[in-house]
């Protein structure tokens, strides 16, 4: 499913492109998986753990092996190790900078390697992201280490930041200040985000676009906007009918009471004890992922 | 121009600035040739997307009100007077609805509800 393409998104340069991303590790096959961020707008990217989000990142930073697939940036083909790349900024799930190291110190340790380092900006970030200057990084919480990252990452001034899982295991008042970071990074016209989650009240007045990943496939990608415009929640007593209990995805039942998600487009099959309500981007994501595994098991 | 969220309202988020900005317009907060303020800016600001703040300002364009210009941003038009009655109008309209409803809701009769119309007419 490609983005429902409107004139606007359409012409939109991209920042990141990349098709068919395919990566086998064991068991898991992360299987042809498309990804596209439009220059100045985020794109937030869910889906339950083990569902492939991790292994796409890295697969678009050069870190694991594809099998087949390539990556753009910028329009140009990337370079194997993308993740070296000046103009992206990276936050993974744990700080890739030695455990004892000292937090001021990282500045100048990774600093060196990109020509647009920014040292005052990054003394300022670490007072204001509270970082103790003189821990040393492996002594830090997990919420101090995803800062360190993000100061890191917005110092060499790069125009696409690349984030994974940023907001695990992340108390409220760290979650808000991160989030409000990316808002930060989006008031350029030139920059872009995207970002995993598996929260998915993460995307809700951030990400422009969202892709869930389930399985190691790619099961939706869109506009935000337009996902919220498609589905809406059903629930109701009785049988609505055949053709109606076959629209509804994730369906459930309890004793006489069924439930789930519809397409908009297919409310007309439904009758007025049939009760329709919106959907919460959290509750779409886990009728859509539902209804992928109620498919595999042939429900 | 000060433009405020209700994240828990029905209404859409790009509906609710599209109404403020219409507002300020129609209410003179904002003059022909004033610019809103910056896409961006104001989606960082009221903490909503990019697409939501771009939607709101391209459906304003295509009502007429305001104007793209390439690379300054979105700029107010001189407003229609007919236009700007009827919205305000419209606005008027919706506003008695409410008081209509809320005072059904509260069981109170036309006189009642005139009653209090009248007092809320006289404050300063």
């Amino acid at each position: 499913m490609g983005y429902a393409v409107n004139e606007k998104t359409s012409a939109t340069p991209l920042a990141l492109r990349a098709e068919g991303l395919t990566v086998r590790a064991g068991d898991f096959l992360l299987d042809a998986v498309d990804v596209e961020v439009p220059t100045g707008y985020v794109v937030g990217m869910v889906g339950p753990n083990g569902a492939g989000k991790t292994t796409t990142i890295k697969a678009i930073l050069g870190m694991v092996g594809r099998s087949s697939g390539f990556v753009e940036l910028f329009g140009e083909p990337a370079s194997r190790q993308a993740a070296r790349n000046a103009q992206i900024g990276v936050v993974l799930d744990r700080p890739f900078f030695s455990p004892d190291w000292r937090v001021a110190s990282v500045g100048t340790r990774v600093g060196r390697f990109y020509p647009t380092w920014d040292a005052d900006r990054f003394a300022g970030l670490l007072r204001e992201f509270r970082l103790p200057a003189r821990t040393s990084v492996g002594a830090l919480s997990r919420g101090q280490g995803m800062r360190l990252s993000f100061a890191v990452a917005l110092c060499h001034d790069p125009r696409l930041l690349i984030l994974d899982e940023p907001t695990g295991g992340l108390d409220p008042v760290a979650r808000a200040e991160l989030v409000e970071g990316l808002r930060e990074f989006m008031v350029d016209e030139n920059h872009s985000v995207l970002f995993s989650t598996h929260i998915t009240s993460d995307l809700d007045g951030l990400a422009d676009f969202i892709q869930v990943l389930d399985g190691g496939h790619s099961t939706y990608r869109g506009t935000l906007d337009d996902l919220h415009a498609q589905f809406a929640l059903v629930q109701g007593v009785g049988d609505p009918g055949r053709d109606a209990l076959r629209a509804v995805l994730g369906l459930r039942r309890a004793r006489d009471r069924f439930e789930g998600m519809i397409r908009v487009a297919d409310s007309h099959l439904f009758g007025r004890d049939a009760e329709l309500s919106a959907a919460t981007t959290d509750d779409i994501v886990v009728h859509l992922v539902r209804a992928g595994h109620d498919n595999e098991k042939g429900l | 121009m000060r433009i405020l969220l209700a994240p828990s309202s029905a209404m859409p988020l790009y509906e609710q600035i599209k109404d403020q900005v219409r507002a300020a317009v129609y209410g003179g907060g904002l003059n022909a040739g004033d610019m809103l303020p910056s896409l961006r800016r104001l989606a960082a600001d009221l903490r909503v997307s990019i697409m939501t703040v771009t939607r709101a300002y391209n459906d304003l364009a295509a009502e007429g009100l305001v104007r793209n210009e390439q690379g300054r941003g979105f700029v107010v038009r001189p407003v229609d007077s007919d236009r700007a009655k009827k919205a305000l109008e419209e606005r008027l309209r919706a506003a008695l609805r409410d008081f209509v409803g809320a005072a059904r809701a509260a069981r109170l009769t036309r006189s009642e509800a005139a009653g209090l119309l009248d007092t809320e007419w006289d404050t300063p």
